[in-house]
């Protein structure tokens, strides 16, 4: 068994991941799994759809992250013969396994051509993030970043909320701005934390907006919370339609030296978990050096990072003076 | 108002599932202070709504929900509560149709 040195950083700052997944073993099938699944979708992809496999988001993840491991040509041949893995026993690696297989079960050439119903979409999404392997991954990655030291958080795209629910159950921060652009996952959030979408008046504060560039917008966070600490980015990159005016955005709300907690899936990560979380309506693929890019062109400064792609990309950055 | 509607002196055999929450509700209180009150309340009330609940569409759900999670929403349904971490969850089966709640 061979580590790279993100393995290493990995079994460092993300051990209580590793052991609840059964120990570097088990989580080793369930991640060749997933990259035995990507092989699947994309062979699946170009039987059908030929030339324009990668030109849906889906195809364009899958022949990023199966080209950046050598698995296929430039071309989108296969060059590497991927063996079914056994399967993990372990019940949180089993689980990631069985969000592929539900993936799989809906067709990946279905939902390439955009034929899939969004609620299916939105019900297998809402399922990954009740998963209990995806909630030992977002508390290790709050313990990571130090969640606790920041009183005013702004979250971005928020989804349906759990992160928001995950940072107020363990820590009491003075402000917490949440904003998505998509009114049914403000409600959601807004319900799971017992706010109204769109009153910002108490600690918490869910707001219905497509960016924090907008003027109202903009004024609506001033007010709320003045300047804040810290951004939380979990897994929200791929979301933004604009992520560099997006983050300019954001680092002129924070403080002088706030911070930008970021984790986020790259194509070097898990391939068939990044193609099945980027159906659910990503705009982009990131490599871990396009997500540095992409902070560092936005006005920030790397502090330190602990991952570049296993099991995500996980960083804090601070907003330059 | 969701105070005043609880009745845990009722004339039903003590404990009664009210009473079991009202010592979740304080001890939520207890640790996480008022901000997540408001929250543990709107999961209560959550709780009443899940009384009448079954899963309408039963393909969709087997095929769509891996299997644990599955267990996890069955066995929530019959306990009649919704943990937060399965909320969004039902949110999503209940709009597209795949559970119904009376």
């Amino acid at each position: 068994m061979s580590f790279s040195w993100d393995d290493v950083n990995a079994l460092r700052h993300y051990g209580k991941f590793i052991k609840a997944g059964g120990g570097i073993g088990e989580v080793r099938k369930a991640l060749a799994w997933s990259t035995w699944y990507a092989v699947k979708w994309w062979s699946e992809l170009k039987h059908e759809l030929g030339i324009d496999a990668d030109r849906n988001i889906l195809g364009k993840a899958l022949f990023m992250s199966l080209r950046a491991r050598g698995i296929i040509d430039d071309g989108g041949r296969l060059v590497k013969r991927v063996e079914a893995p056994p399967r993990p026993v372990n019940p949180y690696s089993a689980e990631f396994v069985e969000l592929h297989d539900s993936f799989d079960a809906l067709g990946a050439v279905e939902v390439a051509k955009g034929a899939v119903d969004r609620d299916k979409l939105r019900i297998l999404y809402s399922s990954m993030l009740a998963q209990g392997w995806y909630d030992v991954m977002r508390e290790t990655f709050l313990d990571l970043v130090e969640i606790g030291r920041y009183l005013n958080i702004v979250e971005p795209h928020c989804k349906e909320g759990q992160l928001a629910y995950a940072v107020l159950r363990r820590h009491q921060p003075e402000r917490y701005l949440a904003y998505d652009p998509d009114p049914d996952d403000v409600e959601a959030t807004a319900s799971l934390l017992g706010a109204s979408p769109n009153v910002c008046a108490g600690k918490v504060c869910v707001l219905q907006t497509p960016t924090i560039c907008g003027p109202a917008a903009r004024e609506v966070a001033s007010k709320f919370a003045g300047a804040f600490d810290a951004v939380l980015l979990f897994h929200t990159l791929y979301w933004m339609g604009d992520p560099l005016a997006e983050l300019r955005c954001l680092k002129a709300l924070l403080r002088p030296g706030g911070r930008l907690l970021v984790g986020q899936q790259v194509v070097e990560s898990t391939p068939g978990l990044l193609a099945v979380v980027v159906s659910f309506g990503a705009k982009h693929v990131f490599r871990w050096r396009d997500v540095e890019a992409l902070l560092d062109a936005a006005g920030f400064e790397k502090e330190r990072r602990y991952t570049r792609y296993s099991p995500y990309y996980i960083a804090v950055w601070r907003a330059a003076q | 108002m969701f105070l005043s509607s609880m009745r845990f002196d009722s004339t039903e055999d003590a404990p009664s599932p009210w009473a079991r929450r009202y010592v979740k509700f304080i001890f939520y209180e207890k640790r996480f202070g008022m901000s997540l009150v408001k929250h543990v309340v709107g999961e209560m009330e959550g709780q009443r709504a899940l009384a009448d609940c079954e899963i309408r569409d039963f393909e969709t759900f087997s095929s769509l929900v891996p299997p644990s999670l599955q267990a996890a929403v069955l066995e929530t349904i019959r306990a009649g509560s919704v943990p937060p971490s399965l909320q969004p969850l039902f949110r999503r089966l209940r709009d597209a149709g795949v559970l119904v709640c009376l």
